[in-house]
Parts: structure tokens; sequence; C-alpha cells
């Protein structure tokens, strides 16, 4: 019902141009006063069609049936009264011509009928109302004629009554075709919402499911973490060189594990819009030194070094420091994974414009071309043959690149092969009054 | 200032109370007190007169927040303070518990080895 009273409303111009141009024909080549009061009573069953359309768009998925059922029957009853106004114009106008050839009001009403097979074929019964009406109206035109002069079977006026048949089983025909190409239609929408709602529904399956997982990861990670964590502090007891090494290797992957884990919880919390970041102002050169410090073990230990360069003071940007420095912290590491034995990794804070640079460049084996989109994606590394040697399933630059997209900052890199590659974390530096004001909260 | 002495702990993973205990009296010198469920919790706290609660967040039949209510309705531990130990470490479940007044929440997985410590500074920051 609502799409064919669309139909109604979005053809209004094309229902009005007919009328008007039918009504100037007729007045002026037939009687005036009979096609003006025929295009009134036109006129007024569109208008009622047009304030019953509207109140069934308000209707708006409302379900209440008594309601639904009392302005389906009046819309019911307006198209019979409307093909009637139609149907009596063109009887009139065949009339007034005499017992001859109809063609003008008989393509009149063709056009009316094939006007509703078109357009108003969403809802049958009106359909076929309508078309019953026009069929009746060009039925009884060429039979008056044949009863009012006796015709001859041989005669002009049966010829245009079988003519007039040949004509309706078309106009019949068309409707069937149309009303197909309707259902169908409506059938791959059906199919296409439910299609959706699957694809929905698995999404939020997924998510809760990753979100359980990680949830549930973290009671054993705990146990373990702290077994090894009271062994390693040799508050049990002390251990030999051999059982340090080994338990080093379980607390260091403890750690690993802890981190895929939280990252697993992070990549679920951004896809369902649950992460929550805070916005304090931060000072960039104190972030620096900080990484520098907590990093520069981690990188001698690898057989890198961790150099400072161009560090600008005094600029303060919005930003989560905890999620900034995790951030940081990644970068390095895989600067370490990406780079060779005794290279130098280094760490730089510039601005251009109004925003602030963070830069960790190392001298690796660089990115080849056109890979940001993969090199930014989730659970994807560059060279899938690289993840044994570099280690973790990549979701970290996937990670970065939202979160800092929460907190208003970018991330990209520039990179040449076998020279290295540089990754510029990027911010709106803060105003020098607003850091003081935003320190007050 | 009073010195933190005894801490009652509630978990209902054994795996963990073991850890959590080993790690507070080895680390901290604290003298703990482990209870599986918040109905073994409300059965012994009158008797040990624990200074804090160390409460475990999710726990079936009785949750870590209701644990910390029925307490408190106990004999001489009224405005006892607590600290949450959570799996679910999103923002909004931190600050929902900071916000009822809890001294501090840690998440799981937690450093065994840095717990003392930890407690120790939820305890002195509150207190000062």
């Amino acid at each position: 019902m609502v799409d064919y009273v669309g139909g109604t409303l979005r053809l209004i111009g094309q229902r009005q141009a007919i009328y008007l141009s039918v009504t100037i024909l007729a007045a002026t080549y037939f009687d005036f006063w009979i096609a003006m009061g025929c295009y009134s009573m036109v006129q007024t069953a569109e208008i009622l069609d047009i304030i019953l359309a509207r109140k069934i768009q308000k209707l708006d998925g409302e379900t209440s049936t008594a309601r639904v059922k009392k302005l389906y029957s009046l819309l019911f009853t307006n198209s019979i009264f409307s093909a009637f106004a139609i149907s009596f114009f063109v009887f009139v106008i065949a009339r007034q011509e005499g017992n001859i050839s109809h063609f003008t009001p008989m393509f009149f009403l063709f056009a009316a009928a094939l006007f509703a097979a078109m357009n108003n074929h969403q809802l049958l019964p009106l359909l076929i109302i309508r078309l019953a009406i026009y069929t009746t109206t060009f039925l009884a035109i060429p039979i008056i004629d044949i009863i009012e002069v006796h015709a001859a079977l041989a005669s002009q006026h049966w010829l245009q009554l079988f003519t007039v048949v040949f004509v309706l089983f078309f106009v019949v025909d068309s409707s069937m075709i149309y009303l197909k190409l309707y259902r169908s239609n409506l059938d791959q929408l059906e199919s296409l919402i439910d299609e959706k709602e699957k694809a929905t529904a698995a999404l939020i399956a997924k998510s809760r499911f990753l979100s359980t997982i990680s949830h549930e990861l973290r009671t054993p990670l705990t146990s373990v973490g702290g077994a090894i964590s009271l062994l390693g502090n040799q508050a049990m007891g002390d251990l030999s060189d051999k059982q340090k090494y080994a338990l080093g290797i379980a607390d260091k992957n403890i750690k690993n594990l802890t981190e895929l884990v939280n990252d697993v919880l992070d990549v679920q919390s951004l896809e369902a819009d649950e992460l929550v970041l805070r916005k304090d102002p931060v000072d960039l050169q104190a972030v620096l030194t900080a990484a520098q410090e907590r990093n520069a073990p981690k990188v001698s230990a690898a057989g890198r070094s961790l150099e400072m360069s161009e560090i600008a003071s005094d600029i303060h940007v919005l930003a989560d420091r905890k999620r900034l420095d995790k951030i940081l912290d990644g970068l390095v590491t895989n600067a370490i994974k990406f780079s060779n034995d005794k290279s130098t990794i280094t760490l730089g804070l510039s601005t251009r414009d109004t925003e602030a640079c963070l830069t960790v460049a190392d001298e690796g084996e660089g990115i080849p071309a056109g890979q940001e989109d993969i090199v930014f994606s989730s659970f994807s590394q560059v060279d899938a043959s690289d993840i044994r040697k570099a280690g973790g399933i990549g979701m970290g630059l996937f990670l970065a690149k939202s979160i800092l997209a929460k907190m208003g900052g970018t991330i990209g890199y520039e990179s040449t092969v076998g020279v290295g590659t540089t990754f510029t974390v990027t911010f709106k530096m803060l105003k020098k009054e607003k850091i003081s004001t935003a320190k007050g909260f | 200032m009073a010195e933190l002495k005894r801490i009652l702990h509630v978990d209902d993973e054994d795996d963990i109370r073991f850890i959590v205990q080993i790690a507070l009296e080895m680390s901290g010198g604290y003298e703990v007190l482990s209870c599986a469920s918040g109905a073994e919790a409300l059965a012994q706290a009158e008797a040990f007169q624990p200074q804090l609660f160390l409460l475990d967040f999710m726990m079936p039949e009785m949750d870590g927040e209701e644990t910390w209510e029925r307490l408190s309705a106990l004999n001489g531990l009224a405005g006892t303070p607590a600290i949450f130990m959570t799996a679910k470490a999103e923002r909004s479940t931190i600050d929902r518990l900071s916000d009822s007044g809890a001294l501090g929440v840690i998440t799981k997985p937690f450093e065994a080895g840095e717990m003392g410590d930890l407690i120790g500074k939820f305890w002195t920051d509150s207190q000062g």
C-alpha cells in the first residue's frame, strides 16, 4: 500500500499534465462545459487520492489494523470513483462524436488503462476494479453504436468492437508483466534485507565471541603470569641459571600473549565503538624522552641503537598518554623487527605548520610501494613469510591508526626499500593559552 | 596513619587466591585471609577484622560489589575500603567502580611481583 501511494504522490505532475491536455483537447474539439465538468470530477478524485496517500504515508509502519483497513477501503472507493470519472469523461466524448469511429476517446481510455497497468499494479484489487470499469466503458462505446445503428457484422462498428477486445487483452497482459516485475523486485529486496540482517547478526556474534574469549583468557593468564613472577622473584627459593633462563622464556612469552589478548580486546572495543580514550594535554618532549628510556634496553638487547634527533620543545597536544606510549613502543618494536643488526633507530619530534610530528625511523628493509592499505589493515603483515621472523599477527599498526584517529591524530610512513622506513605520528598542536586552562581540569 | 596489615581477599579462582596470598605475604608482609566466595567472607570477616577488602569483581552468586556492601554491614567493618580486581578492563567499568568509592581497580592480568607495592600505594594515597 505504501508503494502504491508512493506512486500516487510521485506521479502527480504526470497525471495533471495528462488530465489538462485531454481537457484542453476535449474543450476545444467537443463541448467546453462538458469538458470542464468532467475535468472537475477527475480533479476531485485526484485530490481525494492525494489526501488519502498522505494519510497512508503518515501511518509509517503503524499496525493498528482498524485504521489501515479503513484507509484501504477509502482508497478502494476513491479508485472506483476516479475510474468512473475518467470513463464518464471518455464516454461523454464518444457520445458527442455520434456513431463514428471513436479514435480520440478510445485512445484516451487506452492511455488511462496503460497508465494504471504501469503505475497502479502494486495493489492488485485496485488495479482489477479500475481495469474492469475501463473495460466496461471500452466495450460499451462500440456496443452502443452497434445497437443504435443495427450494424451488420461486416461493418466498421463490429471491427471497432473486435479491435477493442484485442487491445484489452494487450492491456491485461501488460498489467501482468508489470505486476510480475514488481513482485520479483519485492522478493529481491526482501532477500537483500534478510541477508543484511544475517550479516549484522554474524558480526555481533563475532564481536561478542572475541570479547568473551579475551576476558576468559585473562584469568588463566593472570595465574600463569603470577606463578612465573613468584618463581622469578625467587620468593619460593633460589633458582639455578638454567632455571632462570627457562623461566625468562616463559615470562617473555606470557607478556607477549597478554599483549595479544589486550590487542584483540581493543580491536573488539573499537569495532563496537566502546573504546574509551582520555584526551589530556600531553607534553610530547616528555613523551619522547620517556619512550627512549623505556625502549633503550630492549633496542640495545636486540643489537641496535636508539637515538634522538631534532627534539622540538614545549609542544603539547591532546592525547591519551598511556595509549600514545604504547603506540610509540609498538613502532620501536616494529623498527627492531624489520631492521638489521647494528643499525640505528631514531626518535624525532618536529613541527609542521600547526601540527606536531613524532617520528620513529629505522634503517631496515623498507616497505614496497603501494602497501599502505595492507600495512594498516588488521591481521596482516606485508609479507606473510615475515611473520615467523617478526612475530605477532600484525594488529599493532591497525590499532595504532584506529586509536590515533579517535584521539584526533594520524599515522603515516615514508619508506625506501633497502634504505629504511620512517613512521610519523601527527597531532594538531595545542595553542599555548589552552594548555594552562586544559591543565586546570 | 594506620599501617596496613590485614587484608581480606575474595576470589572464586583457587589459583589466583594462591598467587595473591603468596605475593602479598612475601613482598608486602601482609596478613591475608583468602575466601572463595562472598558467603565465606561474610562468615569469617568479623573475627578477622580486615583493614582492606581485595575483591574479585566477577564472581558467581555474589559479585564483588554486593560482597563489599554486605561486608560493610558487619560489626566493626563499616567504612572499610575495598580494591577491586577485574578481567573486564574497559575504562567504563573501572570508572564506575572508582565512582562507587573503591580505593582502586586492578585489572587482570596483573604483575604478581608488583601486587604488594600497588596495594601499598593505593593505601597510602587514600590515607594521605
